[in-house]
């Protein structure tokens, strides 16, 4: 198991290689040496070929009476050795990338993906940490009702940078519509006013095609989070490679196409729909009398997309903060103070009371 | 309440005598008793509260009593007002005796502030007792007398049956209503995560591929339009 590990180390000082967002390329924390993805990638699997010869090579103790039957206990979890100080390490079985808390050591286990699906896809890190913490900052901002003591007395328990398992969609819609839709206009006429209504029937139809739509595969994603800190956008869209993964956690699937393909289908039909709605125009009021839709589901592409996770806990409370690691765009629930959210509803209520009762009696 | 009986003579013998009445309106009876429901005594014992009324608080309080009249009740009221040329500020109770009408018509932003619809209500329910009893002098002398007390209440600030203290718990109901509302959608700003429900951003633009807008038919609704100048005018009938 432990050599289906790799991690990447400098060719010049053995330091961690990490994949940085700004250049694009694997750099060395230590040495300061960047490498290109494709030369380490090379590299390492001239290195994970004589590794894995050299294993079968070696003396082992006997170990046969211990077990590698973990029970229920181990159905979700998996071990192995960071390469660097060899500590033993457990992680959960969708943990593709992680790093070895003892050395820091950035690490991808590659057999992790092994007997699963291979991305197609990943979408590289552009922001760091440093921004993910600054971005939650001016999430927090200046709310008048987040409680006082939150920024000063909360701590970002845990920031992490994780490419999630996404599966994207395409697909094709083909509908009509029908409407109900009415024009009016008012005029006077003696001592009357008129006003005539005109009433139409509308019909439109068409269709709309939907190119790589989002659902995350990450059953440890909640779903609305990951919603919330869409879009990304894919013009920076890499065909998928390992090299990446340094330095940031990785999930793999395990939310499956099915399970996942009803939430696509709804957010296509339902865009398809609001399309057709937005070219009824020109009317007073418009009701939807009738619709036919057809869905031409497409292609699933399996990606993984960079999301910054930021824990933090307050008043014995977690909160779960996420930011898209491409755009930036952050996603999480304040606390609110309620006292503050009832003393203002009072104080308002109160300030506005008094001027309006001051305006009736004194004028 | 419409009538088309045609009227007696009131109205011309009533213009006819105020063409020998002087202009000036202090001169002016404010008691027009055509269906002769007062003595004389009685008649100046109300005109000296009348009177006393527009010289105090220069609102007129006026009677016209009738046996018939043409229309609505509170249109005749109306247009006897104009009529009598009174002044701008005023109130004036008609009362017809054939089909025991009465009507108050009320002209003028003073007088509608003391005789707002409330304060009429009030009246009503003071003066109707005596008219149903045929105790007109009786009734006609506490309307005098209750106008006179209106009027003395608005030329206070505190006009009779004006609810101010309804008009400011209303206020700040409608006050604490909208600091909810500012409150609510304040911490509506502290929540941004919801689920996705459209893709638009992953969307080619729609292609539409058929448009039809057809005209089906047309519907009309004429409203009539109420010209009276309700700001500054008020009306009440009823029977006694």
């Amino acid at each position: 198991m432990a050599s289906e590990l790799n991690n990447y180390q400098c060719p010049s000082c053995t330091g961690p290689l990490k994949f940085s967002p700004d250049t694009g390329n694997l750099s060395c924390e230590f040495c300061g040496s960047q490498y290109d993805l494709a030369q380490i990638e090379e590299l390492y699997r001239e290195k994970e070929n004589a590794a894995a010869e050299a294993a079968q090579k070696s003396d082992q103790w006997d170990t046969s009476d211990l077990t590698e039957d973990w029970g229920a206990d181990g159905d979700n979890m998996r071990t192995y050795n960071c390469p660097s100080c060899t500590a033993e390490l457990m992680c959960e079985e969708t943990t593709a990338a992680t790093g070895c808390p003892y050395c820091g050591n950035p690490t991808v286990i590659p057999g992790q993906f092994h007997g699963s699906l291979k991305p197609d896809y990943v979408l590289p890190f552009k922001l760091e940490k440093k921004d993910a913490v600054e971005a939650l900052k001016k999430h927090y901002g200046k709310r008048f009702f987040l409680p006082k003591y939150f920024k000063e007395q909360n701590h970002i328990e845990k920031v992490q940078g994780i490419y999630v398992p996404f599966w994207l969609f395409d697909a094709e819609v083909e509908g009509s519509a029908n409407y109900k839709a009415t024009r009016t206009r008012s005029y006077r006429e003696g001592d009357y006013r008129v006003t005539d209504t005109m009433h139409y029937h509308v019909n439109r139809a068409g269709n709309m095609t939907f190119e790589k739509v989002p659902v995350d595969a990450s059953s440890k994603m909640p779903d609305e989070h990951m919603d919330s800190i869409e879009p990304f956008h894919y013009d920076e869209l890499k065909p998928f490679s390992m090299a990446y993964l340094p330095g940031f956690l990785a999930d793999k699937y395990d939310v499956t196409v099915d399970q996942s393909k009803s939430r696509a289908d709804l957010r296509c039909e339902n865009t398809f729909d609001q399309e057709l709605r937005d070219t009824v125009l020109g009317y007073h009021s418009v009701v939807q009398t009738g619709s036919r839709k057809v869905l031409y589901r497409g292609k699933v592409h399996y990606a993984l997309m960079p999301v910054w996770l930021l824990n933090t806990k307050w008043n014995g409370k977690d909160f779960l903060f996420a930011m898209n690691g491409q755009t930036g765009k952050m996603a999480g629930d304040l606390p609110v103070d309620k006292k503050k959210f009832w003393g203002m509803f009072f104080g308002l209520g109160a300030a506005l009371s008094v001027i309006s009762s001051l305006l009736i009696l004194l004028l | 309440m419409m009538k088309r009986r045609i009227p007696t003579l009131f109205v011309l013998v009533l213009l006819m005598a105020l063409l020998v009445v002087p202009v000036c309106a202090r001169n002016a009876p404010y008691v027009y008793d055509e269906a002769e429901l007062l003595t004389q005594a009685e008649r100046e014992r109300i005109e000296e509260t009348c009177e006393a009324c527009e010289a105090q608080y220069q609102c007129g309080v006026y009677i016209v009593t009738m046996s018939d009249y043409v229309g609505d009740a509170e249109d005749a009221a109306e247009e006897i007002y104009y009529d009598l040329d009174l002044d701008g500020n005023g109130i004036l109770l008609l009362l017809s005796m054939y089909d025991r009408d009465y009507a108050f018509c009320v002209q003028g932003e003073k007088a509608n502030e003391a005789f707002n619809d409330k304060g009429l209500d009030l009246l009503e329910e003071k003066i109707v007792p005596y008219l149903k009893a045929d105790d007109f002098s009786g009734g006609l002398q506490v309307y005098a007398d209750t106008c006179k007390e209106y009027l003395k209440s608005a030329a206070e600030g505190d006009p009779v049956g004006e609810n101010k203290w309804g008009a400011v718990g209303l206020a700040v109901a409608i006050s604490f209503a909208v600091s909810l509302i500012v409150c609510l959608i304040l911490r509506a700003g502290m929540k941004n995560v919801h689920s996705k429900t459209q893709a638009a951003a992953y969307a080619d633009r729609l292609n539409l591929t058929r448009r039809i807008d057809l005209y089906t038919h047309t519907t009309q609704v004429r409203t009539k339009i109420e010209t009276k100048d309700r700001s500054n005018s008020n009306s009440r009938s009823g029977k006694f």
